[in-house]
């Protein structure tokens, strides 16, 4: 029987090249002052996941916690291929990795047999800690994070290739598990997870998307947030034109004195 | 990340407030049908945006703009009879399958998206900004299909529409020969018969009904392809002579059509263009015997000049805003360029033309969603008014954009100096790259000739009279409107003494009297879209500015032109 | 703060400096009458426990056993929760790498304890345990604070903290594991790990590249610059995946932090996770082709251009 793979998708903020004030005068985000995105880890994930479904067949299942913000992440996956999405109620807003955690994975129980748990690694800005480890302990499955390519995928498990600081390392795990899926899939040109597929939009524009009622407690919350605005280093940018070879020269004597 | 149809807002102020999409929709959808998709026009056109977003604004931006230079670069390759393509093609093909964008205008019965020609009109812009080549494997593909879906057989519809929906077949369009370019009614596609003499080109074998198609053909793109639509003679040129003795066939990757050489060429590196040689190669007949250059033919052609039209202004789009960017980040004299007078009224006229020949493109391509509606449905009437306006206003608004087009990537190169004729900068490419548009399917001469008998006919009178018509409520546009409306006098008076003159002197003239037609059209809808968006108002006034000087002068052109030869 | 506890790192049996970090974080954390209890597991521990030993260090613990020979979550982390259940803390201290990160996660999860990843900085707020970490583009900090009753895991990325100078008076003990280190249902089958050979911490001028070099040539060209400079190369993590450079060069989130007089970015986009591993350079020069590049936000000069053009002009100027 071919394997079941639930991914994760979250909506997190887009914080690339943000301009003006985000913060209001409380420390709460300023409702307007940002866009959100899939997140990218989450769409390697995702992409990762479509790949195992492309050369091994897999019925592949995106989980989302709440309700669209801007995005519709699950439905962008459904777009590209995953087989059908499911929402966990759950309140985005209280950021504790260790709560969301609990509902995404009340979602992945609901599922019925499920063998890889695939989520992105990175933690979004507004995230504390790594999704993935918070899934496996409130599943009690193994984990591998910072996973960058499949090696090996059996019925009962897989070799998952880790990326570490020093070069990669080939971690064997049973199945179920979670794979914390890191800057997956860099080598590829170019450096871009799958689009949507036109027909599958067609198809999948008012698809079904199942919301998981909560059935257990709420995990505690274990801290809470604060945030304050940073001042932004003032930062006095020259342009030299690479054709002036004159002030390309002055640049290299200023930049070099004292180096 | 960077998505080309977002990015682009002109296109996405058309596609979105512009584009008379109830009206396409009203012809070419039967809401509430089971086989509609949608609930209504308004949930159409939205998904027709989101589609241009993701993935075909995605897919151009993020995947194939990133391997336009190394398919340039590399280029198709011809080896041992079968021709090559470079890996980074090779991986667009595949993004543009996996993405199943090759059926855009295939009816959903086959496979396709069926969407509106404007739609496809507007992803084929998108794509060739990324990479002009690609877009003949993607551009192409459409008006071929639609060919057969209109034409062929059910047999055949069957046969090809599902697989080039999905993208396992691509096609190619084989109309050129040695010795019939521009002139398409000389076209033989000879057949040696048993004698070894030269005889007719398609032969019907009276028992079985099979055609065979012997000849060759020259500068077809993508002739490698797996569906070539081939136009060759059927007729005893004794008894139906001409474009009368012309059929269309459809023919089927075979080893009895063979691919003798590639071209080397100035640009497009990523599109294969072959000399295809039939050696009694098997084919099947599309509609009727005769037909082809009349009817099959000039219908396609409908669909292909606003796809080279939208290619054109694609590769326009791409060197705009090289040259933009490059303007704001290059400095002489102590400033960036862009604020030298020349180079920021260059950068102003290569934008006002993009729009205003993205104005017209889109109209056309309106017109002719209306046109292909009428006809699938059936309504007499309609199809004959809206196939005027398609037959006239198609030739110019490929003439139009395409040279608009190059003259941008002039200026564009102009505006790098020195490194834009460097390779290491795009323009360089796109430079080369759209030195075709105004060539093939029908050069701009062909175009102005097709164009010309048809103004002085009057066909496009209605259209024009109603834009005049409109009336304006802002001061500022209805002032704009009347100096629209002084040219648009001359037009009727040079339309008027054309009416006396003869053919010759009628072509000869007909660049000029074209562009005073062309931007009088396109000052119109300027003005139309200056009531939507306060950005149009500058790009009118600039446009409508320039207008009554150049119609003046276009109008003394044709007043003093003789016909003559200066050779010494 | 009574007591904090740090999980030390062993990289291939070199210790992570990043651990030192930690201790002088912890140090901070605990006070005058706090207390830093340091853990080291992995095989060879003891030998390179030595340097842990730092001024305020109440305990150094090591746990030297051929089953915690390559990082698996379950062994290091029963490791952890034995050594932690005599020596209860409100604070526990992590390098921010790969195993950090992980592994205090797990921590954090098996303790029911707040956890904050990737922190710039920890402490305290009314009395409770804090960690830090600016984000949203750098332009927002947010604290975590943990809840009352329980304690706090935290990963410190490098530079959150001094490493403390000078050497301590606490006896490295070993860690008795008997049953501790359970079965792992991880296994790692094959390792392809680099020995570091570059410090790019103490580089004056880096030439760093980025996936706009195109390939190993154009990566030849930074190469010359960087000799004729006499720098150090580095890259981004593309490069790096690319395998056309070696992973010790990378800067950035997941690499080396640095903060050179001179910083020249080639062919760098700037992704934030690149960025916040050079911020802090004296002098910035970028090269790139896009003049949107986020890159430019940190440069102090900016030049928009094709690298295989610039950078020859630059070796010319050189005299190279
Ligand atoms: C890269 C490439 C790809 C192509 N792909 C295809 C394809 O896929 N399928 C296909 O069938 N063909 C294809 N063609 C052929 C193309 O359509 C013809 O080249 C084009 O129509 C012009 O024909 P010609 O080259 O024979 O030029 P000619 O007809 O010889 O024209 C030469 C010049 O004379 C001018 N001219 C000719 N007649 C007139 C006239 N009556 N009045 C005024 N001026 C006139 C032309 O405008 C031109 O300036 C392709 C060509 C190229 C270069
Ligand atoms: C959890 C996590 C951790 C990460 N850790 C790190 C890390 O430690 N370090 C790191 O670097 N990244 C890290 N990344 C990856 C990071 O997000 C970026 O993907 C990466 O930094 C991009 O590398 P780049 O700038 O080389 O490539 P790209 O983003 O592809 O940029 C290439 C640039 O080159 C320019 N260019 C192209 N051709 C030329 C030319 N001829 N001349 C000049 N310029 C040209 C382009 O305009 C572009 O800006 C991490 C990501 C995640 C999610």
């Amino acid at each position: 029987m071919p394997h079941t793979i639930a991914v994760i998708a979250r909506e997190v903020w887009d914080t690339r090249d943000l301009t003006g004030q985000i913060l209001d005068e409380a420390g709460g985000l300023r409702p307007g002052a940002l866009q959100t995105r899939f997140d990218p880890e989450d769409l390697n994930a995702l992409e990762l996941a479509l790949r195992i479904k492309d050369a091994h067949g897999a019925r592949v299942v995106a989980v989302g916690l709440g309700a669209p913000r801007q995005v519709e992440v699950l439905r962008e996956c459904l777009y590209r291929g995953a087989d059908a999405a499911v929402t966990a109620t759950g309140d985005l807003a209280a950021a504790d990795t260790a709560a969301h955690a609990r509902r995404l994975a009340g979602a992945v129980r609901s599922l019925g047999r499920v063998d890889l748990l695939l989520v992105g690694t990175a933690v979004p800005d507004d995230d504390n800690s790594l999704l993935a480890r918070h899934l496996a302990a409130e599943l009690g499955w193994p984990a591998v994070s910072w996973v960058d390519a499949i090696e090996e995928l059996a019925v009962d498990r897989v070799v998952a290739r880790r990326a570490v600081e020093m070069g990669y390392e080939y971690v064997e795990t049973p199945l179920p598990a979670v794979l914390a899926v890191g800057v997956a899939l860099l080598e590829d040109d170019p450096r871009a997870p799958r689009p949507a597929k036109a027909m599958l939009k067609l198809k999948m524009k008012k698809a079904e998307i199942p919301t998981v009622p909560a059935t257990d407690e709420p995990a505690p919350l274990t801290l809470r947030v604060r945030r304050e605005a940073v001042p932004p280093r003032a930062i006095e940018t020259a342009t030299v034109d690479p054709e002036n070879e004159a002030a390309l020269r002055a640049m290299l004597d200023a930049a070099l004195k004292g180096a | 990340m960077a998505n080309y149809y977002t990015d682009n807002k002109d296109l996405a102020f058309i596609v979105e407030r512009v584009v008379d999409w109830p009206a396409i929709l009203a012809l070419k959808e039967d809401f509430g049908s089971p086989d509609c998709p949608w609930s209504g026009p308004d949930e159409a056109k939205a998904t027709f945006v989101e589609m241009l977003r993701d993935p075909v604004g995605e897919i151009a931006a993020n995947r194939i703009a990133p391997r336009a230079e190394e398919v340039d670069d590399i280029g198709c390759r011809f080896d041992a009879g079968r021709v090559i393509f470079p890996d980074a093609l090779e991986r667009n093909l595949k993004d543009l399958r996996d993405a199943q964008l090759m059926g855009m205008t295939i009816p959903r019965r086959y496979g396709g998206l069926q969407f509106p020609e404007t739609v496809y009109t507007a992803a084929i812009e998108i794509i060739s900004q990324a990479d002009a080549s690609l877009m003949n494997f993607f551009g192409l593909q459409g008006g071929i299909a639609e060919t057969i879906a209109q034409f062929a057989s059910e047999e055949l519809k069957e046969r090809y529409l599902p697989r080039m929906s999905t993208g396992e077949f691509t096609g190619a369009m084989a109309l050129t020969e040695p010795d019939a370019g521009s002139d398409l009614a000389a076209v033989q596609t000879r057949a040696k018969d048993a004698s070894g003499g030269e005889g007719i080109a398609a032969r019907q074998d009276p028992t079985t009904g099979q055609w065979t198609i012997s000849g060759t053909k020259r500068f077809i793109t993508n002739g490698c392809g797996d569906v070539i639509l081939v136009l060759a003679r059927s007729e005893d040129p004794e008894k139906k002579g001409g474009g009368r003795g012309l059929s269309f066939f459809l023919v089927e990757k075979n080893p009895r059509v063979r691919v003798r050489r590639i071209e080397h060429k100035l640009g497009i590196h990523g599109s294969p263009t072959c000399e295809l040689y039939f050696d009694e190669c098997p084919a099947w007949l599309i509609g009727a015997r005769g037909m082809g250059l009349a009817r099959y033919t000039a219908w396609l052609m409908l669909a292909a000049r606003l796809a080279i039209g939208a290619q054109a202004l694609g590769i326009a789009q791409a060197a705009l805003a090289e040259a933009e960017a490059y303007a704001r980040q290059r400095e002489q004299f102590g400033r960036p360029i862009r604020e030298m007078p020349q180079v920021a009224a260059m950068l102003a006229d290569m934008r006002m033309l993009a729009e205003a020949a993205r104005a017209v493109l889109y109209a056309t391509s309106e017109i002719v969603d209306l046109h292909q509606g009428a006809e699938v449905r059936g309504l007499k009437e309609e199809t004959r008014r809206y196939g005027r306006l398609a037959e006239a206003l198609t030739p110019i608004a490929k003439y139009y954009t395409t040279e608009a087009a190059n003259r941008i990537c002039y200026d564009s190169l102009q505006v790098h100096g020195g490194n834009g004729f460097m390779q290491e900068y795009p323009i360089e490419r796109l430079y080369r790259d759209v030195r075709i548009t105004n060539i093939y399917e029908g050069t701009s001469q062909i175009q102005i000739n097709w164009a010309i008998p048809r103004l002085v006919r009057g066909d496009l009178d209605d259209l024009m009279g109603a834009l005049a018509a409109r009336e304006y409520a802002d001061a500022d546009l209805a002032r704009l409107h009347q100096e629209v409306l002084r040219s648009y006098e001359v037009y009727k008076s040079v339309i008027a003494w054309l009416r006396e003159k003869d053919n010759s002197f009628r072509e000869m003239t007909g660049p000029q009297v074209i562009d005073i037609f062309v931007e009088i059209y396109a000052a119109f809808l300027l003005l139309r879209h200056a009531e939507l968006w306060d950005h149009k108002r500058a790009v009118a006034a600039r446009f409508i500015r320039r207008l009554g000087p150049r119609v003046a002068m276009n109008r003394d052109l044709v007043l003093n032109a003789r016909l003559e030869t200066l050779e010494a | 703060m009574p007591r904090v506890f740090v999980v030390a790192e062993l990289n291939d049996g070199v210790l992570n400096d990043l651990s030192l970090q930690c201790i002088g974080a912890a140090r901070a954390m605990a006070g005058a009458d706090g207390t830093v209890v340091v853990l080291l597991p992995g095989t060879g521990a003891a030998a390179a426990a030595a340097p842990l030993n730092a001024p305020g260090v109440a305990e150094v613990l090591v746990a030297d056993d051929d089953r915690l020979a390559a990082y698996t979550t379950e062994p290091y982390l029963a490791v952890v929760k034995a050594a932690l259940a005599g020596r209860p803390a409100e604070a526990i201290l992590l390098p921010a790498t790969t195993i950090g990160n992980d592994l205090g996660a797990a921590l954090a999860a098996a303790l029911g304890a707040a956890c904050v990843t990737d922190a710039d900085g920890v402490g305290a707020e009314e009395g409770r345990p804090a960690a830090w970490r600016v984000g949203f583009d750098r332009k927002v900090r947010t604290v975590w604070v943990a809840a009352e009753g329980r304690p706090l895991v935290a990963t410190l990325r490098d530079g959150a903290a001094e490493a403390p100078a000078g050497s301590g008076t606490a006896a490295v003990e070993a860690l008795s594991l008997d049953g501790a280190v359970s079965q792992t249902p991880c296994r790692v089958v094959r390792r392809d790990v680099a020995k570091k050979t570059v410090n790019l911490r103490d580089a004056k001028v880096i030439v760093a590249a980025g996936a706009g070099v195109g390939g190993p040539e154009g990566l030849e060209l930074i190469r010359r610059l960087a000799t004729a400079l006499g720098a150090e190369l580095g890259g981004t993590r593309a490069v790096v995946d690319a395998g056309w450079m070696s992973a010790d060069r990378q800067i950035g989130q997941t690499g080396a932090t640095v903060r050179p007089d001179l910083y020249i970015a080639c062919g760098i986009s700037g992704a934030i996770q690149h960025r916040v591993g050079m911020l802090d350079s004296r002098t910035v020069i970028a090269i790139n082709t896009d003049p949107n590049a986020p890159i430019f936000r940190s440069a102090h000069y900016r030049i928009v251009g094709d690298l295989k053009v610039v950078i020859p002009k630059l070796l010319k100027l050189l005299g190279a």
